[in-house]
């Protein structure tokens, strides 16, 4: 069993960030007229970065544990989610810059009404993504051809790329090419 | 993704800011100011200057102030709504851009409804009949819009418009709706004379989309899982439908950043054309005139709509293909 948790200094990164939008927005705020539609257009773009704030607070108190028979997350948003009973995962990756490079990947598991959704900026976040995809292959679960390509990114599945490039349906989302019914 | 929307919301303020400074930097960058624009006219004219009632005017509109202490001024105000004064129409900008802003938005959106779905239509019936007659119709009518310039076809469809259709040339609604609150009758008015304007800003957008879905769409189907799925048997359309489409559309979505200002620059000069009141033809006659604040205004709200038309298509994309980017080469 492994324990995993955040990297202090990311979510440091992330707090300081949330506390510059709510500055860069609530300050103007303080010379604008009551009521005036700036107040409104500013104040929306506030709590929302107050409310990632408050996740990213969130995410220095989440503990991750891993296992072979299950992935159980507490804190805020707590889940435990059997192995067995995993029905989905989406591994996605978003980058803010133009040429993709420089972002980060969110694993979400769902397991009937139980999700856990981790950023890669957990400790291991590779170990648990390696657990999940050794799932997906022994219990033949499907994925998007998206999530298919970010693994192989990754190095799980690599050896597929090649092949995965020639016939993305048997990977994707789209089902295997052999259960397609007219 | 509430990491992603806050990093990018996070890069839209900066951004802003430096929009206001390059849009401030140049209304200002023609030598002179309004004041000295209108004495000019004036003394052409053979009208006699009061240099007092210059010298308060310049005073009154802080004109004499250093440009570093006019822009403060201006984006302190636009934060509290104050939109600065028209010197060319002598009223608040809030007051004259208000309705404007509207019925720029009305035309803008219905243009980008109008490129998406004729994009759309025609560019999967190509792609799907390569080198069909049809094909090379719509690939040919697809280049004389791309060719055409838009107040060509503007003067066109106007005359045709009232030829065939009886429709009243030029405007966007019948006079009588002009500067009265908006009706039923008035929005009617708008709808009957939208359909002009739109297929003349729309025309050469439609044309470089149908090239590109129909581009994108034949790589996807001689891609072997087309080929597979086909060997199997599946209906055509049905193939059409769930695979190749989905991951062809991908461009319809990250166009939005780019379709939104190609609209609004390719409307001013239609503005002119059709009389419309939309922002372009004010945007040029202020831009003309040296009305900075109007003229900023404009075009703070402009570079306003392509940032949040930008972040909207990114969010978009990133929610549909939230894709790594590959070694050698892009996922999109």
């Amino acid at each position: 069993m492994t324990t995993h948790r955040y990297h202090r200094r990311d979510l440091n990164a992330d707090l300081l960030r949330a506390c510059l939008g709510v500055a860069a927005c609530v300050t103007p705020m303080f010379f604008i007229a009551p009521g005036a539609i700036a107040t409104y257009v500013l104040a929306a773009p506030a709590i929302f970065f107050g409310l990632f704030g408050l996740r990213t607070w969130l995410h220095t108190r989440t503990v991750v544990t891993l296992d072979d028979a299950a992935i159980e997350m507490t804190g805020w948003g707590s889940a435990r989610i059997p192995w067995q009973d995993l029905d989905t995962l989406k591994l996605s990756y978003f980058s803010t810059r133009r040429d993709r490079e420089a972002g980060w990947m969110q694993l979400t598991l769902r397991a009937g009404g139980n999700k856990i959704a981790l950023h890669s900026t957990l400790e291991g976040f590779e170990d648990i993504c390696r657990q999940a995809f050794r799932v997906t292959q022994t219990r033949d679960i499907e994925m998007s051809d998206a999530t298919a390509r970010n693994f192989a990114v990754i190095g799980l599945g690599a050896s597929d790329t090649t092949q995965h490039e020639k016939t993305p349906a048997a990977l994707s989302g789209w089902g295997n090419p052999a259960d397609w019914r007219r | 993704m509430l990491r992603y929307i806050a990093l990018r919301l996070l890069v839209m303020i900066p951004t802003l800011l430096a929009v206001s400074a390059i849009v401030f930097l140049i209304i200002q960058l023609p030598p002179g100011d309004y004041l000295e624009t209108l004495i000019a006219e004036m003394q052409s004219r053979g009208e006699a200057v009061d240099q007092n009632q210059i010298a308060a005017l310049r005073q009154a509109y802080g004109l004499d102030n250093s440009p570093v202490e006019q822009y403060f001024s201006w984006l302190f105000g636009l934060l509290q709504g104050d939109f600065g004064w028209s010197f060319e129409h002598n009223r608040p900008v809030s007051e004259l851009i208000g309705q404007r802003i509207l019925l720029t938005f009305v035309v803008t959106f219905s243009t980008i409804l109008f490129i998406w779905v004729v994009s759309f239509v025609i560019g999967t019936y190509v792609a799907t009949r390569q080198y069909s007659v049809s094909d090379h119709t719509a690939t040919l009518i697809g280049y004389l819009g791309l060719a055409t310039p838009n107040f060509l076809l503007a003067l066109v469809l106007m005359y045709f418009a009232n030829q065939w259709f009886d429709t009243s040339i030029g405007g966007i609604m019948n006079d009588e709706y002009r500067n009265q609150p908006w009706s039923w009758g008035k929005m009617l008015s708008v709808l009957e004379h939208l359909w002009i304007p739109v297929i003349v800003i729309g025309t050469s957008g439609t044309a470089g989309m149908i090239r590109r879905l129909r581009a994108n769409l034949l790589d996807e189907l001689q891609k072997q899982y087309v080929v597979t799925a086909r060997a199997k048997g599946l209906h055509p359309r049905k193939l059409l439908w769930k695979y190749p489409l989905r991951v062809a559309l991908n461009p319809f979505i990250a166009d939005i950043g780019s379709i939104l200002p190609e609209v609004i620059s390719g409307s001013a000069v239609v503005a002119v054309v059709l009389n419309l009141d939309i922002t372009g033809r004010m945007l040029l006659d202020a831009l003309r005139a040296q009305d900075m604040f109007l003229a900023g205004s404009f075009l703070m709200f402009l570079a306003m709509l392509v940032v949040i038309g930008t972040l909207l298509s990114d969010l978009a994309l990133a929610a549909l293909d939230p894709r790594i980017r590959l070694s050698g080469g892009t996922t999109r």
